[in-house]
C-alpha cells in the first residue's frame, strides 16, 4: 500500500513538472516577443517586462499596459482588474512593477487597428518596482558655478565695451 | 498679379476653421480612395 | 579676419539667444522637482552663455553682412545649436557618450526625430520637454526666432532670413513676418495642445503627464519633428483619436507659411491653384493608393482600419516629414515592397517650401513634372512655335529654364545626399534596403527608422547621420559656402589683412 501511495506521488510529481515545461514557454523580453510575433503571429508567451507610464483606455473596457525591458517595450492588453493590480509603473525616478503576462501575440491585431501586441490572460507581478535615486552629484555644481561667474564676467566687460563705444 | 500685404490677422479664426476643414477633408477623401483601391486589388 | 569676427559676433548672440531657451525645461525641472536635471540646465545655460558672449566680444560692433556671409552664419548656427543644446542632455545619464547627445540635439533641432536616446522610458520630464523643444526652436527657424525677438542682428537681419532658406513675402518687414509665423504657430499648438490634452484625460493619463505629452507631441507633430517621449514613440498610446488629430497637426506643419497667411487673410482660392499644394495632395494621393494595394495583397494588415491607421499614418507622417512611427523597426518588412517604396518615396519627395518639412520638396517636383510635360509639348509643335506654360505659385509665372534648372539641381543635391547615405550604410555591414531607408530618413528630415539608428550604432554612421540632417535642413547651399570658405582660407590665405 506504502508503496503503491510512494509511486503515485512520484508520478503526480513528475507530470506536474513535466506539463509544466511543456505548456508554459520560457518568459521572453518584450525585443524577443516582438520577434517572435512578426515570426508566428498567434503565438503564445510569456513576457516579463517593466510596466511602463501608466494602464490606457483599451476597447471593450479593457486596459493597455506596455512593459519594457533595455530599450524596447511591448503593449499588453488586459482587463481592468488585471490592471488595478500592478502597483506602481515606470517613470522617472521610479522603477515600475516587473509584470509576467501570458498570453497570445499578434503581430497585426485585426482587433486594436494592427498594433502588434499581446492579448493577456494571465499577469503576475514578479517585482513592485519602486524609487529610482537620481543623485546630486557636486562637481556639476561647481561646474555651473564656475561657468556662470566666466558668463557673469563676459557679460559685464560686453556691456563695458559697448559703452564705451557708446552702442549701449 | 502681385500680391497683397493686406493684414493677415484679419480673418485669423475663420481662416483657421477652414484649414481645419481642409485637412480633416482631405483625409476623409484619402481615407475613401486607400478604401476603394484596396477593394479592386484584393 | 574682419569677416571671422563678424560671423563670431552674431554666432554668439543666437548662442546666447538659444541659452535663453533653456529656461524652459529648466522651469519645468524646478515645477516638477527634478533636481538633478535642474542643474544640467543651469549648466546649460552657463556654459552656453559663456560660449556664446566670448564669441560675441569678437566684434561689438555689429557689422553689417554680406549674404555670403549670412550663409555662413546660418550653417555655424545649427551646428552650434546641436553641440551647445546637446550639453544639458549629455549630463542626463540617458547618452552614453557627447555624440550621442549631439546626435539627438541635431535631430531634435532639424526636425528629424530620429533618436539614440538610452531608457527614454524613465527620462526626466524636463530633459523630455528640451528635446521636445528643439522641434519648436528648430522648425520656426533659429534666425527666424532670432530676427523675431528682435534680437540686436541690425542690419544683418534680412541677410540671414534669406540664408535659412525662406523666401515668404507674408509681410514686406522680415521681422513682421518672422512675428506672424510664430502667430499661426501659437493657434496651431494651442489648439493642438488642448485637444491632446482632453484625448489623454479620457485615456487615462493624469493630469501632468496628459498636459505634458499633449504639448510635445503637438509640436513633434506641427513641426514636423517627430520625437516622442516613449521607446514606443506614438505606438505607446494605442490610440486612434490621438494618432487622428496627429495626421491634423502634421498636414498643418507641413503647409507653406504663406499658405496660412492666405487663409488667414480669408483667401480660400490659392490653396487650390497653387501647384505645390496640388503637387503634395496628389503625391499623398498615389501612394496611398500603392500602400492600399500592398496591404490588402499582403492579407496581413488588410481590414480597412489597418489600412488607414498604419498605412495611410506613415504615408502621411513621412511625405510631412513628421517621422512619427507606430510600429516597431521590424515590422516595415509587413508592408509589402510596394508599400515600403511608397513609404520611402513619400519621405524623399518631402512637404512644401517654407514650412518645417523636409525632402526635395513638392513644389519643386511639380516644376520638375510640369517642365517634362512642357518638353513633350515643344517636341510635339512645330519648331517655330513658342510654347509656354504657366503655373500658380502663389502669384501666375511660366515655366521658365532657370526655374526648372533651380528645382533640378536640389533634386540632385538630394538625390545624391540619399545614395551616398544608402552606400554608407551598406557598407557598415546594414541591409541595403535599411540602409536607403534610414539615409532618406535622415537626409530628409523625417525620422522613421528601420533600427539601424540606436545607441549601439558605430560610431562613423553616427557622425555621418549627423552631417546629413544637418546638410538636408539646410538644402545644402549654406553647406556649400561654408566648405568653399573654408577651403578657399585655406588654400588661399589673405595676403594682408582687411
Amino acid at each position: 500500500m506504502r508503496r503503491l501511495v510512494v509511486i503515485a506521488l512520484c508520478a503526480a510529481l513528475v507530470l506536474s513538472v513535466a506539463t509544466r515545461a511543456v505548456a508554459a514557454p520560457a518568459p521572453l523580453t518584450p525585443a524577443e516577443a516582438v520577434a517572435l510575433a512578426l515570426e508566428s503571429d498567434g503565438a503564445p508567451a510569456t513576457v516579463h517586462g517593466e510596466a511602463l507610464g501608466e494602464a490606457l483606455a483599451a476597447p471593450g473596457g479593457k486596459r493597455w499596459v506596455n512593459i519594457g525591458r533595455e530599450g524596447t517595450a511591448i503593449g499588453v492588453v488586459m482587463t481592468a482588474e488585471q490592471a488595478a493590480e500592478v502597483p506602481r509603473f515606470g517613470l522617472y525616478r521610479q522603477r515600475g512593477a516587473t509584470l509576467e503576462v501570458s498570453g497570445v501575440l499578434n503581430s497585426a491585431c485585426d482587433e486594436h487597428g494592427g498594433d502588434l501586441d499581446l492579448h493577456a490572460d494571465t499577469v503576475s507581478v514578479l517585482d513592485e518596482g519602486g524609487a529610482i535615486v537620481d543623485p546630486l552629484h557636486p562637481g556639476k555644481l561647481w561646474l555651473a558655478g564656475a561657468s556662470a561667474t566666466i558668463a557673469l564676467a563676459l557679460w559685464a566687460r560686453y556691456r563695458q565695451l559697448r559703452r564705451r563705444r557708446h552702442l549701449a | 498679379m502681385e500680391r497683397s500685404y493686406s493684414n493677415p490677422y484679419r480673418h485669423w479664426i475663420s481662416g483657421f476653421l477652414l484649414e481645419v476643414a481642409v485637412f480633416l477633408g482631405f483625409l476623409v477623401a484619402l481615407a475613401a480612395l486607400a478604401f476603394v483601391v484596396a477593394r479592386l486589388a484584393g | 579676419m574682419r569677416e571671422v569676427r563678424a560671423i563670431a559676433h552674431y554666432l554668439g548672440i543666437l548662442i546666447v539667444g538659444l541659452a535663453m531657451t533653456m529656461l524652459i525645461p529648466l522651469a519645468t525641472a524646478l515645477a516638477l522637482g527634478e533636481w538633478e536635471p535642474a542643474i544640467d540646465y543651469v549648466l546649460g545655460i552657463a556654459i552656453a552663455c559663456a560660449i556664446g558672449l566670448a564669441l560675441a566680444l569678437a566684434d561689438i560692433t555689429s557689422p553689417s553682412i554680406s549674404h555670403r556671409q549670412a550663409l555662413m552664419i546660418s550653417a555655424l548656427a545649427w551646428l552650434s545649436a546641436a553641440v551647445i543644446g546637446a550639453i544639458p542632455l549629455a549630463f542626463s545619464g540617458n547618452y552614453p557618450t557627447f555624440i550621442d547627445a549631439v546626435f539627438d540635439s541635431m535631430s531634435g533641432f532639424t526636425t528629424s526625430g530620429l533618436t539614440v536616446a538610452v531608457d527614454l522610458d524613465h527620462m526626466a520630464a524636463s530633459h523630455n520637454m528640451w528635446r521636445h523643444l528643439t522641434h519648436l526652436i528648430g522648425g520656426q527657424g533659429i534666425i527666424v526666432a532670432a530676427v523675431s525677438l528682435a534680437i540686436a542682428i541690425k542690419g544683418g537681419a534680412f541677410s540671414l532670413y534669406l540664408a535659412e532658406g525662406r523666401d515668404e513675402r507674408i509681410l514686406p518687414n522680415v521681422v513682421h513676418t518672422g512675428r506672424f509665423i510664430w502667430f499661426v504657430t501659437a493657434i496651431w499648438v494651442t489648439v493642438g495642445t488642448v485637444m491632446l490634452t482632453i484625448i489623454n484625460l479620457v485615456a487615462g493619463m493624469d493630469v501632468v503627464r496628459s498636459s505634458l505629452h499633449a504639448f510635445w507631441l503637438t509640436i513633434a507633430a506641427f513641426d514636423t519633428g517627430g520625437f516622442g517621449p516613449h521607446s514606443q514613440n506614438v505606438l505607446y498610446y494605442h490610440n486612434p483619436y490621438l494618432e487622428g488629430a496627429l495626421l491634423v497637426l502634421m498636414l498643418a506643419g507641413t503647409v507653406n507659411f504663406n499658405l496660412h497667411a492666405d487663409l488667414f487673410r480669408g483667401d480660400r482660392t490659392e490653396m487650390f491653384k497653387n501647384l505645390e499644394a496640388r503637387t503634395l495632395a496628389a503625391n499623398i494621393a498615389v501612394l496611398v493608393g500603392f500602400i492600399a494595394v500592398s496591404f490588402s495583397l499582403g492579407q496581413l494588415l488588410a481590414t480597412d482600419w489597418e489600412i488607414w491607421r498604419k498605412g495611410v499614418f506613415h504615408i502621411i507622417s513621412a511625405n510631412s516629414g513628421t517621422g512619427h512611427q507606430t510600429v516597431y523597426a521590424a515590422q516595415w518588412s509587413q508592408f509589402g515592397g510596394a508599400g515600403l517604396i511608397a513609404v520611402v518615396l513619400a519621405m524623399a519627395f518631402g512637404g512644401m517650401v517654407s514650412s518645417t518639412a523636409g525632402g526635395i520638396k513638392s513644389l519643386r517636383i511639380g516644376m520638375i513634372l510640369y517642365s517634362v510635360v512642357l518638353s513633350a509639348k515643344k517636341a510635339l509643335s512645330p519648331p517655330s512655335a513658342v510654347v509656354r506654360m504657366r503655373f500658380h505659385h502663389l502669384v501666375d509665372r511660366i515655366v521658365t529654364p532657370e526655374i526648372v534648372a533651380s528645382a533640378l539641381t536640389y533634386f540632385t543635391l538630394y538625390m545624391i545626399s540619399y545614395i551616398t547615405g544608402g552606400l554608407v550604410g551598406a557598407g557598415y555591414g546594414y541591409e541595403a534596403g535599411a540602409a536607403m531607408f534610414e539615409s532618406v530618413s535622415a537626409a530628409a528630415n523625417v525620422g522613421l527608422s528601420t533600427g539601424i539608428t540606436s545607441p549601439t550604432m558605430p560610431v562613423g554612421l553616427k557622425l555621418f547621420y549627423i552631417v546629413q540632417m544637418w546638410a538636408g535642413r539646410l538644402e545644402y547651399l549654406s553647406l556649400i559656402a561654408l566648405a568653399v570658405a573654408l577651403m578657399l582660407a585655406i588654400f588661399r590665405p589673405r595676403r594682408e589683412q582687411a
